[in-house]
């Protein structure tokens, strides 16, 4: 039996990187030889595009979360991708109405915690994306997981961002009676700027229980591999991007699972940097 | 309107350990939204410029008074009914939907303030909207305001009716009157010739009413801050038409004055 692993990327700001954080991720993790269940819960539904998959309403995860028995209704929305180990279930544009028409319904942020339970014996890892803020969706990702993956922009403005979310999950702590361990990371991290290296300081000095030492860089081959649709560690597998989230899935696993990581295979330089203004090494641009 | 719960209350009902989802079984997978991968993409300036064509009182400066005239009876209004679909008997057998005729309804339709109040007012200072196509124009309608979205299936027709209502369609085991985007919105004075028409893919649910209009294409959802779009003053004409969204450069439809207006068998460019 597997040991399933659910992770939510999540951040109530938008345009920090989730989606691109968690392709990256389940490409990664597809290239361990995990089985990967993305879950696409942005009604933008990038993440689904991404993989190609059916984003029509009526075979997305909006299904999931209005049915009467989610358990059964989740596995039959599950679609192979192209990539070997990564099937999804989609989004779709309804699920911006999920708020409006079922938001104040008792039990309703347990709906995808129900249906996962259907399938975390196929799968190693379920990565959900979440939408940029606090609502149902937020919520049924946030109960569903065991760890939070917050993509931060280094940059002022997101850091405000980031004291709402870290607030946020606070509070669902309390209410569901669990630790809802994160880990910070990093993004679009430009070493030209001096705004990005106080931003970087702020976060080190604000969170340095849940901060990854390490910064995801601005990398223009992210943007290449989102053209070719495929996930960064296939399209350039040298691309310091990529180097940069193999060191981060590192650090989450040992967090989720110490002792338990797989070596990775062809990345050299794979030690933490924790100075950032070390120009030395591809984690700082 | 939607009660707004504080964050506290929400999550606890959320996260309710019993949960009561009963009704939610009775959602049969057909109805969900089929979305069109390709979507429309006029370009946006062609729209924008296509709207102020349509609507020129969006390029006049505008008065956000939003007090009720003072000459309104409110009393007088027609409030939109949630309950019992209503479809407005036509007047007089006729083919099309002309404005220089009265044949809906020869209500008298006053655009004031109803109990629900003008959009502007009832937004919060940002809001989510999404943005459909109506026969090439995009039209934003305030999620919140939204009863549902749903794909277009069999929609039965009822003989004497408006044109611009296409029938009534059933929704969950309800019956739902189906506005014509293009007839009523886009087109009132029916220039569009029929053959040209694309059909109708979706079904947007207007609040909480009865009535949903149809649409040929969803396109996005955007995040709408209150200062960002050039709101009208509805009390003029047209209350159906609260603004225009600067940055996508598209209408932001009133739902209820929507409602109001079809609950009255008037179309958008009647008053």
């Amino acid at each position: 039996m597997k040991q399933c692993q659910v992770w939510t990327i999540a951040n109530q700001k938008g345009g920090v990187g989730k989606t691109t954080t968690t392709v990256s991720l389940a490409g990664l993790l597809a290239e361990q030889a995990y089985k990967v269940l993305l879950i696409d819960l942005d009604p933008h539904a990038s993440l689904s595009h991404y993989f190609t998959a059916d984003a029509r309403v009526n075979h997305s995860i909006f299904e999931v979360l209005i049915a009467q028995y989610p358990q059964q209704r989740l596995p039959e929305l599950i679609q192979k991708t192209t990539f070997t180990n990564i099937d999804i279930v989609s989004g779709s544009m309804n699920l911006a109405t999920l708020d409006g028409q079922y938001g104040q319904m008792q039990g309703m942020g347990l709906q995808l915690t129900n249906g996962i339970k259907a399938v975390v014996d196929e799968y190693d890892y379920v990565l959900i994306d979440c939408p940029p803020m606090l609502g149902v969706l937020m919520i049924n990702a946030l109960a569903a997981c065991q760890h939070v993956v917050i993509p931060v922009q280094v940059e002022h403005l997101a850091l405000q961002g980031l004291t709402k979310m870290m607030q946020s999950l606070t509070m669902l702590e309390t209410k569901l009676h669990k630790a809802l361990p994160s880990t910070i990371l990093p993004t679009m991290f430009d070493k030209r700027l001096k705004a990005s290296a106080r931003a970087y300081q702020t976060l080190r000095e604000e969170y340095p229980k849940n901060l990854w030492k390490g910064v995801i860089p601005v990398d223009t081959q992210f943007r290449e591999a989102s053209s070719q649709l495929t996930p960064i560690n296939i399209a350039y597998p040298k691309a310091k991007g990529n180097k940069a989230y193999t060191m981060a899935l590192m650090h989450i696993q040992h967090q989720c699972r110490p002792g338990k990581i797989r070596k990775l295979p062809n990345h050299k330089n794979t030690q933490p940097i924790d100075d950032f203004s070390n120009d030395q090494g591809a984690l700082h641009a | 309107m939607r009660e707004v719960l504080p964050l506290d209350d929400f999550l606890d009902t959320l996260l309710a350990d019993e949960p009561n989802l009963g009704h939610l079984g009775r959602v049969p997978a057909h109805s969900a939204v089929e979305l069109v991968e390709e979507l429309d993409s006029s370009p946006l300036e062609t729209l924008f410029l296509n709207a102020l064509h349509r609507y020129p009182e969006l390029a006049e400066p505008v008065l956000p008074e939003f007090d009720a005239p003072a000459s309104a009876d409110i009393t007088a209004l027609a409030v939109p009914q949630v309950v019992a679909p209503v479809v407005p008997e036509m007047q007089e057998q006729n083919s099309s939907v002309n404005t220089s005729q009265s044949t809906i309804s020869d209500t008298d339709y006053t655009p004031t303030v109803t109990e629900y109040g003008y959009l502007h007012e009832r937004v919060a200072r940002s809001f989510q909207s999404i943005v459909c196509v109506i026969n090439g124009t995009q039209i934003a309608l305030p999620l919140a305001e939204l009863g549902g979205i749903h794909q277009i299936s069999k929609i039965e027709r009822i003989a004497g009716k408006a044109q611009w209502c296409l029938g009534v369609m059933d929704i969950k085991g309800t019956n739902y009157n189906v506005v014509d985007g293009s007839r009523w919105l886009i087109d009132p004075n029916g220039r569009v010739a029929d053959e040209v028409e694309s059909p109708y893919q979706y079904v947007i649910l207007l609040n909480d009413s009865n009535w949903g209009i149809a649409c040929h294409d969803l396109v996005d959802t955007v995040l709408c801050e209150k200062e960002n779009i050039k709101w009208r003053d509805p009390s003029r004409s047209k209350p159906w038409l609260a603004g225009i969204i600067k940055e996508q450069m598209c209408i932001l439809l009133d739902t209820f004055a929507v409602v109001d207006m079809v609950q009255q068998g008037l179309v958008s460019n009647q008053q």
